[in-house]
């Protein structure tokens, strides 16, 4: 489904990632994990297209197709889903016009029909249920004065309608106490499927056993040094980075 | 010099019209407020852009032009009112086209002994020495007010008595439209039209008032609209102003607020269009305890400017002004706001808040803004602040990253912009109305 070749990418004329290579297939889940700074929260963001990450070389393919020509709202018009580590709060902006605006844009350049103001609300209430996100927050202004954990949940409650075929989740366990992480593990569980493949991108292990992913790939100055199954994750847990770090040096 | 000549000659030839269509007034006592209005006219001062008042939005673009006043005698019948209408918008109207009152569109309060709502030339005619009294006792201090003062001959005039509740909203609508008048041929660049409103609400009364100026797509014309509005003790009013007039018009307005004790005035002040737009408002606090509430929003696009000044005197203690005030600048469009608060020795208690926040869309757009707090009181709570942004790149992307285009995700963001101040009016056909505009206006622009 996802295909990165030999990706190098500048922030700021500083080259974060540097010959990236990965491919994910449809009902995987990758976890991606690494040091601070090591690019990925870079990968996220060029993945879904952000103006300041400029590709120096390499090609980023979704099913086939290179999305690099795309910009941000037609690669998730492709299917692709980023849930941010910070997601922003858009003053003034209701939470369920905005799900509306944004679920309707995705069907309509699908060429399907949009959902009724009623058939929506229904199934934003619905999703929202289940995620276990309290509905005033539909009512207020997106992300606005929501704390950290219902922000994420607000993520998933967007991941869950948009129905992705490629979601990322950028950091989504940070900040969040133990209680918010499951019920942020549930969400994302129930949305794992065998046409969907799945993104992790996280500092630490804790996410992974609620989310159990199928390969875990680390992450260090710009590239996968190295990857594994979910042992892998266990391992860095107990020897850290530097363990890699040093290891790929010898 | 030559602005000294161009503001004389400009003046002149626009009160050399009027005297010619005074042929057709027949109160003497009108015919001397006018004269003496028209003399004083021509006593101001140079008008430049040394001065600070006219430093932003430049007199000479107005001075520029060639208007035509416009007479009595228009021809109706071109007109689609339905047009002009807010849909199932119920109110009591009073409908003036190019500055003269209209029976036939208009469905005012029927009058009775203590309320009257109608227009300037019916009250003069009703009770002339009264009306002529109230209307002499205003004083005008600025050279628009006074040209007003020299030109009008019709306007809104609102007097609700005492201990009154008006059962509607009642919706004043000024419609300026050029080619209705029988000119002669002569080159113009458009009518200019004055209306003088006198709204006056009694002691305890409660009334809504909705303006909304209108005017036709390219049309070019000068309005000068100068209000006297005063509230007596525990008076309260609405006030909700929708100016939409055509691109190209030339608009300016003045509001003489003054206000007794335990008074409220609440009012949003919403602005599109209009090549060259000028509001003056003016709250005068005369009684203790007394509140106003002044909300305004403006959308200034290419070539135009929009420019509010505002002037609020706690001339006595614990009264209340709220000034709240916000534009949206795109294209080479430019936003004059300018703020002054004065709270004098006496006005122990006084709260006043002022802000004003600019969203600008594009690299040329120009906000020029200046809150000014002149403080001699010493127990008072005063604030300002003002801010300048553009929309955040961050929120843009995060938005896309949900399908949404850029044209949505603008739109959205300026919506949320516009809302704390739309979401004040109470009227809901009429905040309707103001957010569907917006959202046309600014689904015109590109904002790639």
């Amino acid at each position: 489904m996802l295909t990165i070749k030999n990706l190098s990418v500048t922030v700021s004329g500083k080259e974060i990632l540097n010959g990236l290579n990965l491919e994910v297939n449809k009902g995987e889940t990758h976890a991606i994990m690494g040091p601070n700074g090591s690019g990925k929260s870079t990968l996220a963001y060029t993945l879904a297209g952000h103006k300041e990450c400029v590709v120096s070389n390499g090609n980023i393919l979704l099913n086939h197709e290179s999305l690099l020509d795309l910009d941000t709202e037609h690669r998730a018009h492709k299917g692709l889903f980023l849930a941010m580590q910070y997601p922003v709060e858009l003053p003034g902006v209701n939470n369920m016009t905005f799900m509306r605006e944004s679920l309707n844009s995705i069907r309509r350049s699908k060429g399907e029909k949009e959902y009724d103001s009623l058939e929506l609300i229904n199934l934003i209430r619905q999703t929202a249920k289940q995620l276990k996100l309290d509905e005033k927050l539909l009512k207020r202004n997106v992300n606005e004065g929501f704390s950290g954990g219902e922000k994420k949940r607000n993520e998933i409650l967007q991941m869950a309608l948009l129905e992705p075929k490629l979601a990322i989740l950028d950091e989504t366990d940070s900040g969040l106490d133990i209680d918010a992480l499951r019920i942020i593990a549930n969400g994302v569980n129930m949305l794992r499927t065998p046409e969907r493949a799945i993104i992790l991108i996280t500092h630490y292990q804790r996410l992974l056993d609620y989310i159990q992913p199928d390969y875990v790939h680390v992450l260090i100055d710009g590239k996968i040094v190295r990857s594994g199954d979910k042992q892998l994750a266990l391992e860095l847990e107990d020897k850290g980075y530097n363990w890699i770090v040093d290891g790929a040096a010898a | 010099m030559i602005q000294t000549k161009q503001q004389q000659d400009w003046l002149q030839k626009i009160i050399t019209q009027a005297k010619s269509h005074d042929i057709n007034c027949n109160s003497i006592l009108l015919n001397k407020i006018h004269s003496k209005a028209r003399q004083a006219v021509m006593q101001y001062p140079t008008l430049t852009r040394k001065q600070e008042e006219w430093r932003y939005n430049h007199i000479d673009k107005l001075f520029d032009k060639n208007f035509k006043l416009s007479s009595g005698d228009i021809n109706l019948h071109t007109i689609h009112i339905h047009h002009y209408l807010l849909p199932s918008l119920d109110t009591h109207r009073l409908f003036f086209v190019n500055g003269r009152y209209t029976t036939q569109w208009s469905t005012p309060f029927e009058t009775h002994d203590k309320t009257n709502i109608g227009c300037l030339r019916d009250a003069i005619n009703q009770e002339p020495k009264k009306m002529i009294k109230s209307i002499s006792h205003f004083n005008n201090n600025e050279l628009f007010s006074d040209l007003n003062m020299a030109l009008m001959d019709d306007g809104a005039v609102i007097h609700i008595g005492d201990q009154t509740k008006i059962d509607k909203p009642i919706e004043i609508i000024y419609l300026n439209i050029n080619n209705l008048n029988h000119f002669d041929n002569e080159i113009n660049d458009g009518i200019t039209t004055h209306c003088r409103n006198i709204i006056s609400i009694g002691v305890g009364s409660e009334t809504t008032i909705i303006e909304r100026f209108i005017g036709e797509n390219n049309d070019q014309y000068f309005h000068n609209n100068h209000s006297n509005i005063h509230l007596d003790k525990g008076a309260k009013l609405k006030h909700y102003r929708v100016q939409e007039d055509s691109q190209k018009a030339f608009h300016l307005s003045s509001l003489s607020i003054s206000q007794q004790q335990n008074s409220h005035y609440e009012s949003s002040f919403i602005s599109f269009d209009s090549a060259w737009s000028k509001t003056n408002i003016n709250v005068d606090f005369q009684g203790e305890n007394a509140s106003c509430l002044i909300n305004g929003f403006c959308v200034v696009g290419n070539q135009q400017i929009t420019d509010f000044h505002i002037d609020v005197q706690h001339n006595v203690p614990s009264c209340v002004s709220k000034e709240h005030f916000k534009s949206i600048v795109y294209g080479k469009g430019r936003s004059v706001f300018d703020g002054h608060i004065l709270v004098e020795k006496q006005a122990q208690h006084s709260d006043a808040q002022l802000k004003n926040n600019n969203l600008m869309l594009t690299q040329d757009a120009e906000v020029d803004t200046k809150p000014q707090l002149e403080i001699y009181a010493n127990d008072v709570k005063c604030s300002h602040g003002t801010t300048i942004g553009q929309l955040d790149p961050e929120q843009l992307f995060y938005m896309r990253s949900r399908g949404l285009s850029n044209t949505t995700a603008y739109r959205l963001l300026c919506l949320g912009f516009a809302d704390e101040i739309i979401k004040n009016i109470d009227e809901k056909k009429i905040s309707e109305h103001v957010s569907k505009k917006l959202v046309l206006t600014l689904d015109k622009q590109d904002f790639h």
